[in-house]
């Protein structure tokens, strides 16, 4: 079975981008030599924890700063340099940025009547719009005298007008409350599908992120760490910050003993050791780091062969899950979140010895 | 449900206006007893001198200046008519009329001239960082310390016959003989303009500086050229200030005295040298005191139509 987004045509794509800061004192690389490719009607988002290049990288594709190095092309069409209002890209802002002396009508005819489109398609299209994103009843109001998520609305609607190739969204959602949110990433995700249009979405929240995209790019320091669909991240982090970034995860220190092409021996303690399945990175090193999901690893007696042992530190019981954190003999903390199960609760006390249980195909070799 | 909703708020927001009113009464009254001290001297300063002036308007003048306590009507027929010494006949105040045409018109000009040049300007104030901000602001400022009168001799020699424009533009060869400039109608609103611009730069810089940048991006962005976001958002977003540096350029340029007294070398009379003739060697005093009160009606139904003119465009 093939994935239909890698056939489809690269609409956006990132060409070793680098952006240099200079002022009068100091210089700052907000963008590292950043590739990226996005796919035509793909929902892709680039997440990262604030001031990690992400907003910097969305402003290039938008044309509000220009690379010091790299290139950016738009359906193969070289638009580095292009101002942005040449560009058919749009943005929804982050505080909106409505224009306060107009309606919200007049708000999102703006991009239309800049594009010269004739007055009665002008309307049609206002009028398409505003539906779409369910405010056709509160066209003639002042964008003043509407509330927060109504705004973001209109915001959207306002970007969408002009039938952009590609619509950027930068942190559009975490001014709304946790309610408003949820509805407005299911209201994005409609809307993306409906009007087939790519969507570039910018934001810190790593649940929002996996619950959203089609594919995204982790990016910190000015630099793209991994791109994949939410699956891949959360299940295949290849670098300790994606993996930490994202989710919760313990890590462990181990030795490789044994590699072949079937598997990675990693030796935990003298007398834990677990067999990957090789092929995931080329090792150079004989220490690794691997990942472990908490929710991938199980507590059983202390007694059991090849776990790793430790003393049950705390117990927080969160009706699905209980999550326990074992201080283990090496010294290092690790967290288990344990699906409660009627009928088959496994109870653990606060000081009792146990063995963790790891299960190889869910363990992860991190790149160092 | 969302009926509901709105009722609920909407009775909330009735509560909340309820408080809202009886607080300010009590906060308005608090605030007066602030501006009492200014009030006293506006009303001796500003209002008594104007009820003179106003009664003087009625009054005969006096054969040395001054007026005489006797009911008149010829201060007021004199600002629009003017009787022949010989036979008496009656006709419209050309010269007047004139005066006042030149006067409105100079000023206008000269508050374009002056929002033409203070705009870019107050623009470029409000976008260097806070710092190189308030050098800027203090060098605007700098022309205010030196006496108007001085300031405007020094214009004179910018562009009298040998003065450094003509000079310049000789010594290249671009002209041959100087071009007249000084003691014309454009060295008037040319001095207007030089003299009030401050005034019309720092409230131009207050409205821009608080302008959200992001609306201009947001512009940009929907396909909006420079020249459009211009006109479309900064200028109607910088409206108050717009309207407060205009008022303050043109109500000044109206009753000015000095630039044109000096500018206009005496030829090109407005209508504050036409008050101070009145007073001073026309000995008529109601007919100056009426030209001022006409000056004033000018100011105030200018006032009017500009600012409603701006709301009604901004609707």
């Amino acid at each position: 079975m093939s994935d239909p987004i890698t056939q489809r045509q690269i609409a956006v794509e990132i060409d070793s981008a680098t952006k240099i800061f200079e002022s009068e004192t100091s210089s700052v690389t907000a963008l590292d030599n950043v590739s990226l490719k996005i796919r035509e009607n793909e929902f892709f988002t680039l997440l990262g924890p604030s001031g990690c290049g992400k907003t910097t990288l969305l402003r290039l594709i938008a044309g509000f700063e220009h690379p010091t190095d790299g290139r950016i092309r738009l359906y193969q069409e070289d638009i580095t340099f292009l101002p942005p209002y040449t560009r058919p890209v749009n943005t929804v802002f982050q505080n909106y940025a409505l224009f306060p002396h107009m309606t919200v009508r007049q708000n999102v005819s703006f991009g239309l009547e800049m594009l010269k489109r004739p007055k009665d398609e002008v309307a049609k299209t206002v009028d398409e719009v505003l539906n779409l994103v369910r405010m056709e009843t509160l066209g003639d109001r002042q964008t003043s005298d509407i509330s927060g998520g109504q705004q973001q609305r209109v915001a959207l609607a306002r970007a969408l007008a002009p039938k952009p190739k590609v619509l950027l969204l930068d942190e559009s959602l975490s001014a709304l409350d946790y309610k408003l949110r949820q509805d407005m990433q299911i209201e994005l995700k409609r809307l993306q599908h409906e009007t087939g249009i790519t969507f570039v979405f910018v934001t810190h929240d790593q649940e929002e992120a996996l619950t959203m995209s089609d594919r995204m790019a982790v990016i910190n320091e000015g630099r793209v760490l991994q791109v994949g669909t939410p699956s891949e991240i959360y299940n295949f982090p290849t670098e300790r910050f994606v993996a930490e970034f994202i989710g919760d995860s313990n890590f462990l220190e181990g030795q490789v003993t044994q590699q072949n092409e079937t598997h990675v021996r990693v030796q935990f303690s003298p007398a834990s050791a677990v067999d990957l399945p090789s092929g995931q990175t080329v090792l150079s090193t004989k220490k690794v780091t691997v990942a472990v999901r908490p929710e991938q690893a199980t507590l059983t007696s202390a007694t059991e062969q090849g776990t790793l042992q430790g003393v049950v530190k705390s117990m927080v019981y969160f009706g699905t899950h209980t999550h326990y954190v074992v201080e283990l003999d090496s010294g290092d903390e690790f967290t288990v979140h344990l699906q409660n199960l009627r009928g088959h609760e496994l109870h653990y006390e606060n000081g009792s010895r146990i063995g963790v249980k790891l299960d190889p195909a869910a363990m992860q070799i991190l790149k160092d | 449900m969302p009926n509901s909703a709105t009722v609920v708020r909407r009775s909330d927001r009735g509560l909340h206006e309820q408080s809202e009113t009886a607080r300010r009464k009590k906060d308005v009254r608090k605030n007066l007893l602030l501006c009492t001290p200014a009030l006293i001297v506006l009303i001796f300063a500003a209002a008594g001198p104007l009820l003179i002036v106003l009664i003087y308007t009625f009054l005969k003048a006096g054969s040395y200046g001054g007026v005489i306590w006797e009911w008149s009507w010829d201060g007021w027929f004199q600002v629009f008519l003017k009787k022949d010494i010989f036979d008496g006949t009656v006709s419209i105040a050309d010269a007047h009329i004139s005066i006042f045409w030149r006067s409105v018109k100079l000023s206008v000009q000269s508050t374009l001239a002056a929002l033409i040049l203070g705009f870019p300007t107050a623009y470029f104030i409000a976008t260097r960082s806070p710092k190189t901000r308030n050098l800027w602001l203090f060098l605007i400022t700098i022309p205010f310390w030196t006496n108007l009168l001085i300031r405007t001799f020094a214009i004179m020699q910018v562009i009298r016959d040998q003065g450094i424009i003509n000079t310049l533009l000789i010594n290249f060869g671009i002209i041959d003989s100087p071009i007249e400039m000084l003691y014309t109608e454009f060295s008037i609103m040319l001095g207007m303009a030089y003299v009030y611009l401050p005034l019309m730069v720092l409230p131009l810089y207050a409205s821009i500086e608080k302008l959200d940048f992001r609306l201009i991006e947001a512009a940009y962005d929907l396909y909006a050229t420079r020249i459009f976001v211009l006109w479309r958002i900064i200028i109607p977003l910088v409206k108050p200030g717009i309207i407060a540096g205009s008022i303050l350029v043109f109500i000044p340029s109206l009753g000015a005295y000095v630039t044109p007294r000096v500018l206009g070398g005496g030829k090109n009379l407005m209508l504050g040298n036409l008050i101070e003739l009145q007073f001073g060697q026309g000995r008529n005093w109601p007919l100056g005191a009426a030209l001022s009160i006409t000056l004033l009606v000018i100011v105030m139904v200018s006032l009017l139509v500009y600012v409603q003119n701006l709301q009604r465009k901004s609707d």
